[in-house]
């Protein structure tokens, strides 16, 4: 393990930032973790067939293997870097470095081999010793196993991280947080990325948690365990395995376009909140404009006397002019621009609903939650299961009806539990991107939601589109996505723990 | 330590609870076979026998908590007083409100000591807090804890002991001033002293209120009983004054099962 530096020089971390696309350090991570903690589990196996006295055949069979496998680990690296000279050079380096590993884990002076050996000179008994020792080799090579496999997950983990922040590290400022996408990568930022993100997570938490909460109440308390029960079960454990890009697609289908029952997305049968109007060019070259009944209405022609707004919304008398009138009257307009408007507009207020919903907040909002339905709902059974029937039984003794029960008793005992499994579920969805570009593809977005019939973008999106462009610059940029991704997830986890805590305290 | 001196006197008695040829089944398996049995206004009525033997499942049909088994039914007469407690058209709701139950493990909710007595008499309806706190010290004084809480109502109910815990789910029990109170093995998980306190404490209750107890505890059903019923194998094999049972039982089935040869 010590000697996993030992790779770094070779590799030259200076030249990823210029080199080709740098993709393959994380591949290059993950080889290496692998290999690594392969040699860690061969040495440690060494190590027991040594302790363990037996026929050194043995030990040197795991050696034979272990040069074997370190040998062709050592080939993964050559297609990764462009010279062929250097490639054997790296090879040479991490077959060395693992065979470092193997060797040193397998003779490195340690408590067991010691006290093995001193039992195997005090023990006369061969029968004894034989099969304790065996036991207690197979409890070594478990324990050995065991520690690789940790060891692998922590340091993927450890080294994903490592090389995500050092590469994203160059943008990351608070100038990433409050800047809109833009072509030039000094001045991309997530801000419409994560706004969106923010505004989806709370549609999904808000839609999720109370349903799955209440079906999991259903579930638990009032179902009879009958064969409803069972095909519920069943769907929702089935749910739960459903990849999320189906979910994706259902939520198009219903949600965005809600099987065009209401017409098309951009022209939508069921409007609340919208405003509609017809602009008109003014002499002075500006607009004014007049409210429309709806979409569909005629747009009126303008007379003397009308009145109209401004672009700053004030209020503006219209004065027909003859044509070719130069006027600073900003109600003068010249006879021909009256009749016709010159485009029509809708405004939408921060309450604006539509029926489809279209690739917006709502919909993204809603299509993730199905997503984590499933997840919600396993996590408020287990807690809503955690609750002693002793409890229950308490509450119908005194009394309580089932709803009293479960809102007195069951409920304020199972909330920690609830909200952080859905608080962990919503999470999960703030990482999801298939659904969401199943939903509404890859926007160039350059505002935050203001209703909830925005279109949006979400950070994996966001990061999705940076990291598929040539440039090599958005690729660190797509890294300082990332690392704002993680920030944001990890904060929702330690909300989690932080309601786990609250909620628990005035139980105990 | 009992006083049985009201069972020497018949005439005074007043039926409060009466099985007839009652049976009750969990799915095929009928655990319950015809009991008859009369239990008393004011007398403790202790119920026992081997595991196994239905007598808490007898007791859970008393205020319906069985409702909860999933395909458990019963046939038979029920009564408390004049009311059937098998009608399917009972307000179970109220008849627990009539009829107190203690668990045989401590189960305070994760509430105040207050919220814990209070729990029952909030559920049907609002109460003034003058009112509350005065139910809520009664019950407590009942159940002899009021001493022992009266400075710390608001702390948690399970910071207290086992034994007061117990307690308190009998203060829960009896703040709704029910007319029969159920005890299932109350004091089978506490310590001696404990239950020492809670037999007293069934003794002072038992002028206020019908309590039936199961227990395996046979010294506990000597000194705390007024009448006996001992089941076995889902019926009733023997039942009647306690002093009766304990020293000339007519079964030799009751004898063994007293004596600790059997069960």
């Amino acid at each position: 393990m010590k000697d996993m530096p030992g790779l770094a020089p070779d590799v030259s971390v200076d030249a990823l930032a210029t080199d080709h696309s740098w993709w393959w350090i994380l591949e290059l991570s993950l080889v290496v973790a692998l290999m690594a903690c392969c040699a860690l589990a061969i040495g440690f196996i060494i190590r027991g067939r040594r302790a363990s006295g037996e026929r050194p055949r043995g030990g040197l069979l795991w050696l034979v293997a272990g040069v074997g496998l370190m040998a062709g680990g050592g080939l993964l690296f050559m297609p990764d870097t462009s010279s062929a000279e250097s490639s054997w050079i790296t090879w040479l380096v991490a077959s060395a470095v693992f065979m470092v590993i193997i060797l040193t884990t397998a003779w490195w002076p340690g408590r067991s081999a010691e006290v093995d050996d001193r039992s195997n000179e005090l023990d006369g008994n061969q029968l004894t010793r034989a099969s304790s020792s065996n036991r207690q080799r197979r409890d070594r090579m478990f324990h050995a196993f065991c520690f690789s496999v940790t060891g692998l997950s922590v340091l993927s983990l450890v080294i994903l991280l490592s090389a995500i922040g050092y590469l994203g590290w160059e943008y990351l400022s608070w100038d990433l947080l409050t800047s809109y996408a833009s072509r030039d990568p000094e001045k991309a930022g997530v801000k419409a990325a994560l706004w969106g993100t923010i505004f989806i997570s709370i549609v999904c938490g808000l839609t999720a948690i109370p349903i799955g909460t209440a079906t999991a109440l259903y579930l638990e308390e009032y179902s009879k365990k009958g064969k409803l029960y069972r095909i519920i079960d069943l769907n929702i454990s089935n749910l739960a395995g459903v990849p999320s890009i189906v979910y994706g697609i259902i939520g198009l289908t219903i949600f965005a376009r809600m099987f065009g029952l209401f017409g098309p997305i951009n022209e939508p049968n069921i409007q609340v909140g919208a405003s509609h109007h017809a602009s008109y060019l003014t002499a002075n070259g500006s607009s004014v404009s007049v409210p429309l009944e709806s979409r569909d209405a005629e747009s009126p022609e303008l007379v003397s006397g009308m009145s109209a707004y401004g672009i700053e919304g004030q209020s503006i008398e219209i004065k027909i002019v003859p044509d070719g009138t130069e006027s600073n009257d900003p109600g003068a307009i010249w006879e021909s621009d009256a009749a016709e408007p010159v485009q029509t507009y809708e405004e939408r207020h921060w309450y604006y609903l539509q029926l489809p919903f279209g690739g917006t907040v709502l919909a993204g909002g809603f299509t993730l939650a199905l997503v984590v339905l499933p997840i919600v709902i396993v996590a408020s059974r287990e807690a809503i299961r955690a609750v002693p029937p002793s409890l229950r039984e308490a509450a119908m003794g005194c009394g309580a009806t089932r709803w009293q029960t479960i809102q007195k008793v069951i409920l304020p005992a199972s909330i920690p539990g609830i909200m952080t499994g859905s608080i962990l579920a919503v999470s999960r969805a703030i990482g999801e991107a298939a659904p969401l570009l199943v939903l509404t593809g890859i926007l160039f977005i350059r505002f935050t939601p203001e209703h909830l019939m925005d279109d949006f973008t979400a950070l994996p999106l966001q990061i999705y589109n940076w990291a598929g462009r040539p440039q090599e610059e958005f690729h660190a940029v797509a890294a300082s996505g990332i690392v704002v991704l993680l920030f944001l997830l990890l904060t929702f986890n330690a909300i989690a723990v932080v309601v786990r805590q609250c909620f628990q305290k005035p139980l105990q | 330590m009992g006083e049985r001196a009201s069972v020497t006197e018949p005439d005074q008695l007043t039926p409060s609870l009466i099985a007839e040829d009652f049976s009750a089944w969990y799915g095929d398996f009928q655990a319950l076979h015809d009991v008859s049995l009369v239990m008393n206004k004011n007398l403790v009525t202790a119920l026992i026998g081997p595991s196994g033997c239905g007598k808490t499942t007898f007791l859970r049909w008393i205020n319906r908590m069985n409702d909860l088994v999933p395909g458990a039914r019963a046939e038979g007469g029920l009564r408390l007083a004049e009311t059937s407690l098998l009608d399917p058209n009972l307000d179970v709701v109220e008849l627990r409100r009539n009829v107190g139950m203690v668990f045989q493990k401590p189960n305070p909710f994760p509430k105040s000591i207050y919220d814990n007595v209070a729990f029952g008499l909030r559920l049907s309806r609002k109460m003034n807090r003058n009112d509350l706190d005065a139910i809520v010290e009664r019950a407590l004084k009942q159940a002899a804890l009021w001493d022992e809480v009266k400075d710390r109502l608001n702390k948690s109910g399970l910071s207290l002991s086992g034994g007061q815990q117990q307690r308190l789910c009998i203060a829960r029990a009896i703040a709704c001033s029910p007319d029969v109170l159920l005890m299932d093995e109350p004091a089978s998980a506490l310590d001696p002293k404990a239950t020492a306190r809670i037999e007293q404490l069934i003794l002072e209750l038992k002028e206020r209120y019908t309590i039936v107890i199961v227990t395996h505890n046979m010294q506990q059903a000597a000194r705390v009983s007024d009448y006996t019923a001992f089941f076995n194998t889902g019926k009733i094999v023997e039942s009647g004054p306690t002093e009766r049972i304990f020293t000339t039982p007519e079964h030799s089935e009751t004898e063994d099962y007293i004596s600790g040869r059997f069960g």
